[in-house]
């Protein structure tokens, strides 16, 4: 909603500047995001009086006059009908510049927090037309206002007679303004109109709203009064029934349109607003159309009633029925597209058919056009959720919609139709046929609330008097009645989003300043409680900062591609994602089952910022649909790496994304997080190489896997060939950790001993580790230090050395008692695993 | 010499002598000495078994009787002399020696030591954490919230019942008609007070991710995160906000920080506000971060509507709540002055290592 700074004060008189009034009118919730300051670009326009007109000696249609511009006189040739002697006009001399509107570009908020609007211009040069000099132009509303020429029909502008030569025209016709750019929440509707916003101006300044006399029946100050005018109005609408240019109006469904009346005009002139009116239009936001057309806008910016014009002699039938659109039904609307009406629409209909879309947009077929000579002005109430419901099916939105399916003030039909009428007369001339062509379902209900002061006291913390609540709540258009107890409140009918007691406290709240009500601690202590699933998770995030990388979080929507780069089969869970209805685009309409693709797009990023390798990870919801309504949502937890992860340095080796990397970083957090008992099986699943990556369980739970990237996989993306993955699943983590317990620290010396053997290359060391663990009674360590294939190890088998070590709880193990042990180990090597000392 | 030196034999005499040249030799010696192992033969040659001194301590039976302790005391002042001046010597020596090696072993402190890989959190993390802390610090517990939830949770409990225009604030994912992925962390308040069944008083906070269909650009992200917070009991009032939300914003943003609530609209909450505090940038003076308004909005709160408190399973003749919402992007954009949301789902290394 924009709101034009002198439109708005022609209705309540700010004692504010602009800024303040804009803030003002913030802290009370009519939220002002912007003041545009909208001065007239143009410069050196002027009135002007044709002093005398001759034909062109060239050219038929055209006339030659001198203009009196205020002390000079120019020759000007202008085909304008009103290019008279005697005539006041806009006048361009050459060096003068005109506003190209087309242009108009809005900058940001300067010093004083306005925006400025600024618009090219182009200068207006003396030119030969047929061989005589025009020195300048005359000019129409449209080439003031847009700088284009005039439109169809269009004169010069004539201003009133006695009209000074020579008036700079911006301070004449006073264009310089400032706009208050809203934005609005539902909840304030009511400011979707100049008037809405001056009554909260009036409220917060207590300046009284002044009216045009033909609103100022609409008393929607005094909820009680209104009705009254109403049913006064209806009374007299019998009478001029039958009367020429009357409609029968019948309403089919009560509860979608209980109430709609139209107005009669005959014998209008067809023709432009005034410039006034134009230049508020554009300010407010819509583009001038046509006397007819803008009388109707300007009226509903100003009420926040829509209004629509037909055409009255394009109705066909002398009927108006307001009803729902019958299956294959369609409607060529105003802006000339042909629409299907969804099944359900409400629609305006003549005998013939629909003539407009309810509360939406009128049809092409009756508007109003050169040719208009009558006019009926259509005021209504249209249920908001079937106006919302079908211009969501339509995909089409309109200034009339916006304020339908918020809720229009249900009171307001007859005075708001009466206003349009009057504007239209006042530039379009034309007989108002008194009385409407009316038809009323059901009376809008008198709606009133309790306010009880003492819940008003417990919901802001502070006791405000009983006159100071009855005052707000009357500077605000409610009318309140002392019961002794509580306030009884009547509710205006404009106001549509206040139905109870806790609005009302707001209405309150708001109109005190929310700066009014101070902080008071909370009284009761409370002892917070983080679950023990978060701890976990902040636990998890902790240790992998300790082990390097960095956290990141990425999207937790992807693509097919995504899924497909995995390489999961058919029937993986992981290949069947929850899918959006509606997604922006492919590559987010699914939600991720693993954090991996969108890890691996991370790495991809990093890459292209030419780093060496990186080592990121997340631990974030994955998704799974399920049986039941809602998706399954579980917490993984991924790492991926990739390229060199630290450089070679003149004292360290380069480390490498490599499995033994990934593995020893899962190894550590398992160990950081107490999960005991970890195995690891050969060969995980995709996206993982199956000969490089293993699956980790701890006591016959699956964890997780790590390891390298399968080279498929790595296809896909622009990614070091040396990548590394591990996903875990954080539940099954969590349930495997053991808290810590102490265990007394050893107190009897330990040895060790190493061990060189030669063993078949494919037998995998944890096959001798396992062996080890379960033959040595007093082992308490495992560690390989080294290992070597090829010369002089023979082809076929591999040198591994270890180092073991021994220890008792309770005494020193004595030599006989380890060699005895490792003789031992030495013998099973061999039996079982075919491995002999070197 | 004494009186009494006129009496002592001539062999005697002899050997004193011999003591005297004895140590004057020795601390020339002494002083030419110039290793440890110089300093050894040394101590040998005079006070080894076979050592100058120890043959004429040897040749003391020579001496008459009377005179012996005489000459004795003076060969083993000697001695006692010379241990100490060893032991002085080897003390320089070593110092000379350690002065030496530690000469000798220069490292170029220059280079770098080894490359320990430091890891970081995401400043996302870190900055809810304080959060988490600042609000557990007001009595707030932590309650984790699904996000993808049915269109029930997500808005009719939260008093938007279908065709309701606030639907049109929050541009939604569906999963299907009734399932959405959650357009706030609202709904966490309704599965939140449920958990509490009635009891008082209800204190929480809700963090977690949250979706709308808004394209991406530096200020939107489709997916971003809330935290939202709510207060239960039998008499919260809108004063006890204000105390909260002045209390966050002072802890998080700095102790100079105000804050201003204007009125707002959510269907959840009335009266509703949205909070602003002082500029971050200009301290409230005016720039372009604030649109020269001095004031940034970082939160939207209110008190808990009626509908919701008993969609919770309370009943709003007992009880009154406030609640409020905040986005975690945007504050911690505000704190850190960081001017583009996508930077924290770019996973750039750059980016995410600035911040520990
Ligand atoms: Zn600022």
């Amino acid at each position: 909603m924009k709101v034009p700074w002198k439109w708005l004060t022609e209705y309540c008189r700010s004692p504010w500047s602009v800024k303040e009034t804009a803030e003002r009118l913030t802290m009370v919730g009519v939220s002002v995001e912007n003041v545009v300051h909208d001065s007239f670009e143009g410069k050196g326009l002027v009135t002007a009086k044709v002093v005398s007109v001759s034909p062109h000696p060239e050219r038929p249609g055209l006339s030659v006059g001198f203009v009196d511009a205020g002390g000079r006189t120019y020759t000007v040739v202008s085909g304008a009908p009103g290019f008279k002697p005697g005539v006041v006009t806009a006048f361009a001399p050459p060096g003068s510049k005109i506003p190209r509107k087309g242009s108009q570009k809005k900058q940001g908020p300067g010093e004083d927090g306005s925006s400025r609007s600024d618009s090219e211009t182009f200068e207006v040069v003396a030119r030969d037309i047929h061989g005589v000099l025009s020195e300048g132009m005359v000019l129409s509303v449209n080439e003031i206002l847009t700088g284009e020429g005039p439109r169809p029909g269009e004169d010069i502008v004539i201003f009133p007679e006695g009209t000074a030569s020579g008036l700079p025209l911006d301070e004449f016709l006073d264009l310089d303004d400032y706009v208050f750019e809203l934005e609005l929440t539902p909840s304030f509707s009511h400011c979707l109109s100049i008037i809405g916003v001056a009554m909260e101006l009036s409220a917060i300044s207590g300046v009284p709203v002044r009216l045009p006399q033909t609103l100022a029946s609409w008393s929607f100050l005094d909820p009680a009064g209104s009705r009254q005018a109403e049913d006064d109005r209806s009374a007299g609408a019998h009478e001029s029934k039958g009367q020429r240019g009357m409609i029968e109006v019948v309403l089919e469904d009560p509860d979608l349109c209980p109430y709609y009346a139209g107005k009669t005009i005959l014998d209008v002139k067809w023709g432009y607003s005034p410039i006034e009116v134009e230049r508020r239009l554009y300010l407010a936001g819509m583009r001038p159309i046509n006397a007819l057309v803008d009388a109707t806008n300007y009226a509903m910016l100003e009420t926040g009633q829509p209004l629509h014009a037909f055409d009255l002699d394009k109705l066909t039938g002398g009927i108006i029925q307001v009803r729902l659109s019958r299956p294959g039904e369609s409607i060529m609307t105003l802006d000339g597209v042909l629409r299907e009406l969804p099944p359900e629409s409400l629609v305006i209909a003549d005998a013939r058919g629909p003539v407009a879309i309810a509360g939406i947009m009128g049809g092409k077929e009756t508007e109003v056009s050169e040719a208009t000579r009558n006019v009926f002005l259509e005021s209504a109430w249209f249920n908001p959720k079937s106006v919302r419901a079908t211009s969501v099916r339509l995909g089409l939105r309109t200034e009339a919609e916006i304020r339908f399916e918020k809720g229009v003030d249900p009171t307001a039909q007859v005075a708001c139709v009466e206003r349009a009428a009057e504007l239209i007369t006042r530039v379009s001339g034309g007989k108002p046929v008194p009385g409407w062509s009316q038809a009323r379902a059901a009376k809008p209900p008198r709606r009133k609330s309790m306010l009880d002061l003492g819940y008003l006291e417990k919901v802001l913390g502070k006791s405000i008097e009983k006159d100071r609540v009855a005052g707000a709540l009357r500077r605000l258009g409610f009318s309140v009645l002392d019961k002794g107890d509580g306030l009884e409140v009547s509710i205006p009918p404009r106001r549509v989003d206040v139905a109870g007691q806790v609005d009302l406290v707001e209405e309150v709240a708001r109109h005190l300043g929310y700066g009014n009500f101070q902080g008071q601690p909370l009284k009761v202590t409370v002892s917070p409680k983080v679950p023990a699933g978060v701890i976990y998770k902040e636990r998890v995030r902790d240790l992998l900062r300790s082990l390097g990388g960095s956290e990141v979080m990425t999207n937790s929507l992807c693509g097919p591609d995504d899924i497909a780069a995995m390489g999961w089969e058919a029937d993986d869970p992981r290949a069947n994602p929850v899918k959006l209805e509606n997604p922006l685009t492919s590559d987010e309409s699914l939600l991720r089952t693993s954090l991996l693709p969108g890890l691996l797009k991370g790495l991809e990023t990093n890459k292209r910022y030419k780093a060496a390798g990186a080592i990121i990870w997340e631990i974030g919801t994955v998704f799974f649909p399920s049986k039941e309504e809602l998706p399954l949502e579980k917490l993984q937890l991924a790492i991926a790496a990739s390229g060199t992860l630290a450089p070679k340095t003149w004292n360290a080796l380069p480390l490498e994304a490599d499995f033994y990397y990934m593995k020893g970083l899962v190894q550590s957090l398992l160990g950081g997080l107490g999960v005991e008992d970890v195995v690891v099986e050969k060969r995980a699943g995709m996206p993982f190489h199956p000969g490089k990556s293993c699956k980790v369980l701890s006591n016959g739970v699956t964890l997780g896997e790590t390891g390298e990237i399968h080279p498929v996989v790595l296809e896909k993306y622009d990614l070091d060939r040396r990548t590394a993955l591990a996903w875990l699943d954080v539940e099954a983590l969590r349930a495997m950790s053991r808290e810590p317990r102490y265990q007394p620290v050893p107190r009897f010396p330990r040895v060790e001993r190493d061990l060189a053997v030669i063993a078949p290359e494919e037998l995998e060391v944890g096959a001798i580790e396992r062996l080890v663990k379960r033959e040595a009674k007093h082992l308490v360590g495992f560690r390989v230090f080294d290992l070597w294939k090829g010369s002089p190890v023979p082809a076929g088998k591999k040198s591994i050395a270890f180092s073991m070590t021994f220890g008792a709880p309770d005494r020193t193990l004595t030599d006989d008692e380890v060699t005895s042990e490792i003789e031992m180990i030495v013998k099973k090597l061999e039996q079982e695993l075919n491995v002999t000392l070197r | 010499m004494g009186e009494d030196d006129v009496a002592l034999s001539p062999t005697t005499r002899n050997l004193i002598d011999e003591i005297g040249t004895i140590e004057k030799r020795a601390l020339e010696e002494l002083e030419a000495v110039s290793s440890q192992q110089e300093l050894e033969e040394f101590r040998t040659r005079y006070l080894g078994r076979k050592g100058l001194l120890t043959a004429v301590l040897r040749r003391l039976g020579e001496l008459p009787q009377r005179e012996r302790p005489a000459v004795g005391q003076r060969a083993n002042a000697l001695r006692q002399k010379l241990e100490e001046e060893i032991t002085h010597r080897d003390e320089a020596l070593r110092r000379e020696a350690l002065a030496r090696t530690l000469e000798r072993e220069q490292l170029d402190v220059t280079l770098p030591g080894l490359p320990f890989r430091r890891g970081t959190l995401h400043p996302l993390t870190l900055a809810l954490r304080e959060i988490v802390d600042i609000f557990a610090g007001m009595g707030f517990s932590v309650f984790e919230s699904r996000e993808v939830e049915t269109d029930e949770m997500n808005f009719v409990f939260l008093n938007i019942p279908p065709g309701h225009p606030a639907r049109d604030m929050q541009a939604t994912f569906y999963v299907n008609p009734e399932v959405v992925l959650r357009t706030q962390t609202s709904p966490g308040q309704i599965r939140g007070m449920r958990t509490y069944e009635g009891r008082l008083p209800v204190r929480f906070i809700v963090p977690g991710r949250v979706y709308r269909r808004d394209p991406a650009d530096v200020s939107h992200h489709p997916v971003f995160h809330q935290i939202e917070g709510i207060a239960v009991d039998r008499d919260i009032s809108f004063r006890n906000l204000v105390w909260v939300l002045e209390e966050f914003a002072r802890k998080f943003f700095g102790p100079d920080t105000r804050i201003r609530l204007r009125p707002s609209y959510f269907p959840f909450t009335e009266p509703s506000a949205d909070m602003e505090v002082s500029c971050t940038i200009c301290r409230g003076k005016g720039c372009s971060v604030c649109k020269y308004s001095g004031w940034l909005e970082v939160a939207g709160a209110g008190m808990v509507h009626p509908v919701v408190l008993r969609n919770g399973g309370y009943d709003p003749a007992e009880v009154t709540g406030f609640a409020f919402g905040m986005g975690l992007e945007r504050l911690t954009m505000l704190k850190l002055g960081i001017d583009d949301i996508r930077l924290f789902y770019s996973c750039d290394t750059r980016f995410l290592s600035q911040f520990a």
